[in-house]
């Protein structure tokens, strides 16, 4: 039940995006549709779990003093690892996630996660906080992304590298450019993030 | 010095040595698969560009000769033959500057001057929008097929009839800047043999 209640927490109470708004690079980056969103999150999940499990694997050895270099170090060395051995057994994934893994790196929630959770809490732990906040990422990543594919070219779920061309809901041309660029991904998640206090401040008033 | 002080160093020595020598340990597993798959791969690209070939060689000499007229981006060259061993046309590897960095294209062009086929290697454009550049929808859209030598080729913004990719219009400029540096250095080398 506790286990259940960390995976929980990361998902809802403490997800990435909308509660503790971090993460924010990838998340305006990569969400220009759905499956970019979702390959984005689960890599960015794969790297979590691995570097929560090691970091507090060595919670009682590191020195606080210097446990942000050792952090990284390990993330890093956790997500050339992914890179690598995903280029050699899985050629075609690799090209379709290949550009989000080295963003991996920059994503502040990996050593956020590590900082605020994993060097104080037990191994079992660790790892249920690193698929709950995963997939909490994953969830908000494919929710931007839904509403910008959608907006901005009519469809939805389009997965080129997949051979499925999605499901057409207006015609292409009508779509808005605007929502697949930059100022959209902005406008969208500055949106969803205000209809999400909203919605939560209304539930506490209750 | 403490014994404290030691301690931070030498853990984070340890750390640091430890990620290095599984770094070296992963990549000496996997490199040689990485390799294996990017020259299938590259078959593959070469097959698919030139589709009359069954043998793709290399030439040095010719390589640097088109270097030399066409310009360095030309980076590989290579001549096929069908099974009888007769030449039937030529692949160049492009690399043209694009909005993220680098794009790599392969060319084939047939020994009569058709162009059989363009085809993005790699590159590094936006996710969602220069990236669509390697999609079918820009690379088999009909301005772009049954093109010659003698073509040259420019996007709408330029008077010309590419129908560029929405949003990347400088990804698109540097993928027709490719072609037409490949067209212009397949034009040296065909005609010569001549």
């Amino acid at each position: 039940m506790h286990k259940w209640k960390i995976f929980k927490n990361g998902v809802f109470n403490e997800n990435p995006t909308f509660r503790l708004v971090l993460g924010m690079c990838p998340t305006l980056a990569v969400t220009s549709a759905v499956v970019n969103g979702l390959g984005m999150g689960l890599a960015a999940t794969v790297v979590l779990v691995g570097s929560n499990f090691i970091i507090s694997l060595l919670r009682n050895i590191i020195p606080k003093e210097v446990r942000i270099p050792c952090y990284i170090v390990v993330i890093a060395t956790f997500v050339t690892i992914i890179d690598k051995v995903m280029a050699a057994y899985t050629p075609g994934l690799h090209e379709v996630l290949g550009i989000f893994i080295p963003l991996i790196v920059v994503n502040c929630i990996i050593l956020a996660r590590a900082e605020a959770f994993a060097s104080k809490n037990s191994i079992g732990d660790s790892i249920m906080d690193g698929l709950g906040i995963g997939l909490g990422f994953t969830l908000a990543l494919m929710l931007v992304g839904a509403v910008r594919e959608i907006l901005g070219t009519g469809t939805l779920f389009v997965a080129k590298d997949f051979g499925f061309s999605g499901i057409e809901l207006f015609p292409k041309e009508k779509g808005a450019l605007f929502m697949i660029l930059a100022p959209g991904a902005f406008v969208t998640l500055g949106l969803l993030l205000g209809g999400i206090n909203w919605l939560s401040r209304k539930k506490e008033a209750k | 010095m403490d014994k404290q002080q030691l301690r931070l160093i030498l853990v984070l020595t340890a750390i640091c040595v430890m990620a290095g020598a599984v770094l070296a340990w992963v990549n000496g597993l996997t490199e040689p698969k990485i390799a294996a798959g990017k020259e299938l791969k590259k078959q593959q690209v070469l097959q698919e560009s030139l589709p009359a070939a069954v043998d793709f060689r290399t030439d040095a000499a010719l390589l640097q000769r088109v270097r030399e007229t066409t310009g360095p981006e030309i980076s590989d060259l290579y001549l096929g033959f069908n099974d009888q061993g007769a030449p039937v046309g030529i692949v160049l590897t492009v690399e043209s500057r694009g909005y993220g960095g680098p794009i790599q294209l392969m060319v084939g062009i047939a020994q009569d001057g058709r162009v059989t086929g363009i085809s993005v290697l790699g590159h590094s454009e936006t996710v969602g929008l220069g990236a669509k550049i390697s999609e079918d929808d820009f690379l088999k859209q009909e301005a772009l097929t049954g093109i010659t030598l003698e073509d040259t080729l420019a996007v709408s913004k330029d008077q010309g009839k590419v129908q560029a990719v929405a949003g990347a219009t400088i990804s698109s400029r540097a993928v027709l800047r490719g072609v037409n540096m490949a067209l212009a250095a397949a034009r040296t080398v065909l005609n010569s043999a001549e």
